[in-house]
C-alpha cells in the first residue's frame, strides 16, 4: 500500500514538473483575470482578518475592564423555583463535581425597601468572608447583617429591629431579625444583599433553595454542566428556569459580551466570502471558456485527468496564494495604521492567519471545481470545436448540445 | 500501452480499423454525421478523405483519434479497441501513438513555437536532453529552426501550420490525422504542407490520414476515399 501511495505520488509528482511551467505561463499572460482573482481573495482575507483583529483587541480590550468575580465555588445556578433533591444531586453526579452547596434567596419586602436576601450556610457567613463596617457576623437565627449604604439609605442602626415580609399563597408572612452588623459579603454575586442564615430565612417564610454553589475544580467540568444544564432544561420541566448566573472567567465573559456585538459583523464575513466564492468562480468559469480549444489541444496531446487537475488547481491555487498573502498584507497594515491613527484596539493572533488560509483554500477549492469538472469530463471533440459542455456528457442535453451547459 | 489490449494485432496487419462506424447527433430528428463506415488503414499508407462539407470526414477523423466516442461500431488502432479503453487510455494512447493537425493549427499561443513541439515529448516524460534534440531536428525538418522562439502569434498561417505539423510528429506516432490541414492557408503553403506530410510518409513511414476538400492533392496519396452523407461511396486506389 505505502509503494502504491508512493509510486502514485511519484508519478504526481512527475507530472507536475511538465505542466506547472503550463500555469505559471498561463497566470502571467492572463495577468489581469489572475490579478482580479487575486484581488477578490486578497479582500476578503483583509475583511476576515480585520473582523477578527478588531474582534480579539475588542474581547482584550473587555477583558482588562473585567473584574474577576470572588465566588464561594466555580459555578453558581439560580432557579425561578425551588430545586429539588433529585436535580441536586443529577447536578452532583456530574462531571466530578467537588461539591455543590445550596443557598436561598428570596425577595423580600424590608425596611429599606424591597430587595434580595440570602440565606446563607455559616461557613459562607464566617468572619472573613462577609467584610464588615460595623458589628459582627450572623451567629443564631433571627440575626441579620445590612448592606452598609443600604443600612445608610433607610437609616438603619445597629441592633434595630429589620422586618421581613413575604406573600405565601395570598397571605403576608412577616418576620423579624436584628441588626448585627453592617458591611456585604466577599463574595462577588452575594454582594450589596442583607444576609442571614439559610435556616432562618428558610424556616420564616417556609423556602427551598434555589440557588446552587457548584465546586467543579475544572473547566472542563463547568462546561460539562452547564451542557448538562441545557439538556435538564429540555428533559425536566422542574429545572426550566435553571440558568448559571456566574461567569467563569472575566475572559469568557468578556467574549461572551463582544460575541454579542460581532454576531452580525460575523453574518457579514460569512456573506463577503460566499461572494468572493462567487466572484472567483465566475472569473475562472470564465477563463474557462475563453479557453475551451487550448484545454481541448492539452487534451488531444495526451493530458490525462490528474494532468488537467494539476494545471487547472495550480494555477487557481497560484492566484488564492497571492490573494491570500496580499490581503495578509493589507489586514496587517489596516491594523497597524488603525491602531496608531485611531482609539480602536485591534489584535492580530496566529488563529485569523490560520482561519485566512483555510478560508481562501476553501473558495479557491470551491470554485475551481466547476472548471475542472467541466474541462475533465467534455469530450475533446466539444472542447476543440468550442462547443458547449456539460457536467453530464451522457446526458440527452449534452447529446442535443443546443442548449444548457457551459 | 498494455500489451493485452492488442487483441491478435499482427505486424502487416491493418494499423487503423473501423468497423461500423457510427455516429449520430440527436439534433431534431437526429443527424448521422458517419453512418457504419468500415475501413482498414494499412501501415505507411497517406490516405486523403475528401467530400463535400457535412459528409461526416472530421467526425470520421475524430473519431479514428479518440477525440469522440462513437454512437456504435469500434475503432482499432493496432489491435487495440478503443470502447475498452477509460478517457484516460485514450489520451494515453493519443499522446504515444497518434499525431493531431487541425485546420486552425490549434497551437498553444503560451508557448513559444519550440516549447509547442516539446510538449506531447515531455508529456510522454522523455528526457530533457532528447526533448531539446528532436525539438530542434523536428523544427529543422519543417523549415522553421530560425523561429523557434517565436510566440505562434508572431508566426504566418502556414509557420503556424508547419510548428503544428512538427508538434504532431514529436513522439513519432505511427499515425498522423490531419483535418484539413491546409483548409485555413492559400494554395502554396497549403501544397507546402502536403508535400511535408508526404515527405515524413517517405521517409519515416508514418500513416496519415489527411481530411480535404482539396481533390487536387490525390496525387500525393495511396488511396482516395470519398464520403457522401456520412459514408464511403468510392475509394480510388485500393480497396476500402
Amino acid at each position: 500500500m505505502a509503494r502504491l501511495a508512493r509510486s502514485r505520488l511519484g508519478a504526481i509528482l512527475d507530472r507536475f514538473r511538465v505542466v506547472h511551467p503550463l500555469a505559471v505561463r498561463s497566470l502571467r499572460l492572463r495577468w489581469a483575470g489572475s490579478c482580479l482573482i487575486a484581488l477578490t481573495v486578497a479582500l476578503s482575507v483583509t475583511v476576515f482578518v480585520l473582523f477578527s483583529a478588531s474582534s480579539a483587541g475588542s474581547r482584550q480590550a473587555v477583558a482588562g475592564r473585567v473584574r474577576p468575580l470572588d465566588l464561594p465555588g466555580d459555578l453558581i445556578i439560580r432557579s425561578t423555583a425551588p430545586i429539588d433533591g433529585a436535580i441536586l444531586s443529577a447536578i452532583s453526579g456530574q462531571a466530578d463535581v467537588r461539591a455543590a452547596r445550596s443557598t436561598v434567596v428570596a425577595r423580600l419586602m424590608t425596611a429599606a425597601g424591597e430587595t434580595e436576601v440570602l440565606g446563607l450556610t455559616p461557613d459562607l457567613l464566617a468572619p472573613g468572608r462577609v467584610i464588615l463596617s460595623a458589628g459582627r457576623v450572623p451567629a443564631a437565627d433571627g440575626e441579620i447583617v445590612i448592606p452598609t449604604d443600604m443600612a445608610e439609605r433607610a437609616g438603619l442602626k445597629l441592633g434595630a429591629p429589620f422586618i421581613l415580609r413575604r406573600l405565601v399563597g395570598g397571605r403576608l408572612v412577616e418576620a423579624r431579625a436584628v441588626i448585627v452588623g453592617f458591611g456585604r459579603s466577599r463574595y462577588g454575586y452575594f454582594a450589596d444583599r442583607p444576609l442571614m442564615t439559610i435556616g432562618a430565612l428558610k424556616a420564616a417564610f417556609s423556602l427551598e433553595p434555589n440557588v446552587v454553589i457548584v465546586e467543579a475544580d475544572d473547566p472542563v467540568n463547568v462546561v460539562r454542566i452547564e451542557r448538562f444544564l441545557n439538556n435538564l432544561r429540555l428533559s425536566r420541566p422542574a429545572a426550566a428556569g435553571l440558568r448559571v448566573v456566574t461567569a467563569r472567567t472575566p475572559v469568557i465573559e468578556a467574549g461572551s459580551l463582544v460575541r454579542g456585538v460581532f454576531s452580525s459583523g460575523r453574518l457579514a464575513v460569512f456573506l463577503v466570502f460566499v461572494f468572493a466564492a462567487i466572484g472567483v468562480l465566475d472569473v475562472l468559469l470564465l477563463s474557462f471558456l475563453q479557453r475551451k480549444r487550448p484545454l481541448g489541444v492539452l487534451k488531444a496531446l495526451g493530458f490525462e485527468d490528474d494532468d488537467l487537475v494539476i494545471y487547472l488547481s495550480l494555477e487557481a491555487g497560484l492566484m488564492g496564494l497571492a490573494g491570500l498573502l496580499a490581503g495578509l498584507t493589507m489586514a496587517g497594515v489596516s491594523v497597524w495604521i488603525l491602531n496608531r491613527r485611531t482609539p480602536t484596539s485591534l489584535a492580530i493572533s496566529a488563529w485569523p492567519i490560520a482561519g485566512a488560509a483555510f478560508l481562501s483554500l476553501t473558495i479557491i477549492l470551491v470554485a475551481s471545481w466547476l472548471p475542472i469538472t467541466l474541462t475533465r469530463r467534455a469530450p475533446v471533440n466539444a472542447l476543440l470545436q468550442n462547443r458547449r459542455v456539460y457536467l453530464d456528457p451522457t446526458s440527452a442535453c449534452a447529446q442535443c448540445g443546443r442548449c444548457g451547459g457551459f | 500501452m498494455s500489451d493485452r489490449l492488442r487483441e491478435g494485432y499482427r505486424p502487416g496487419d491493418p494499423i487503423l480499423r473501423t468497423v461500423n462506424l457510427t455516429k449520430r447527433f440527436p439534433v431534431g430528428h437526429g443527424v448521422t454525421a458517419v453512418d457504419r463506415v468500415s475501413l482498414e488503414v494499412r501501415p505507411g499508407e497517406f490516405i486523403l478523405v475528401v467530400g463535400p462539407s457535412g459528409s461526416g470526414k472530421s467526425t470520421l477523423l475524430a473519431l479514428l483519434g479518440g477525440l469522440d466516442r462513437p454512437t456504435a461500431g469500434e475503432v482499432i488502432l493496432e489491435g487495440r479497441k478503443y470502447s475498452r479503453l477509460n478517457e484516460n487510455g485514450l489520451a494515453r494512447l493519443r499522446r504515444s501513438s497518434i499525431g493531431f493537425v487541425f485546420q486552425f493549427f490549434n497551437l498553444l499561443g503560451d508557448l513559444t513555437a519550440a516549447e509547442n513541439v516539446a510538449l506531447p515529448m515531455r508529456l510522454a516524460g522523455l528526457p530533457e536532453d532528447e526533448v531539446r534534440r528532436r525539438t530542434e531536428d523536428l523544427l529543422a525538418a519543417v523549415g522553421l529552426i530560425e523561429r523557434a522562439n517565436h510566440s505562434p502569434y508572431e508566426l504566418s498561417g502556414g509557420e503556424q501550420q508547419r510548428v503544428a505539423v512538427a508538434r504532431a510528429l514529436a513522439n513519432q506516432p505511427k499515425v498522423i490525422l490531419a483535418d484539413e490541414p491546409t483548409g485555413n492557408l492559400d494554395r502554396r503553403s497549403g501544397l507546402e504542407v502536403i508535400k511535408l506530410f508526404k515527405r515524413f510518409n517517405a521517409e519515416r513511414r508514418q500513416t496519415f490520414v489527411v481530411v480535404t476538400h482539396e481533390q487536387s492533392f490525390s496525387e500525393f496519396a495511396d488511396r482516395v476515399v470519398h464520403m457522401e452523407d456520412g459514408r464511403i461511396v468510392r475509394v480510388e486506389g485500393g480497396a476500402a
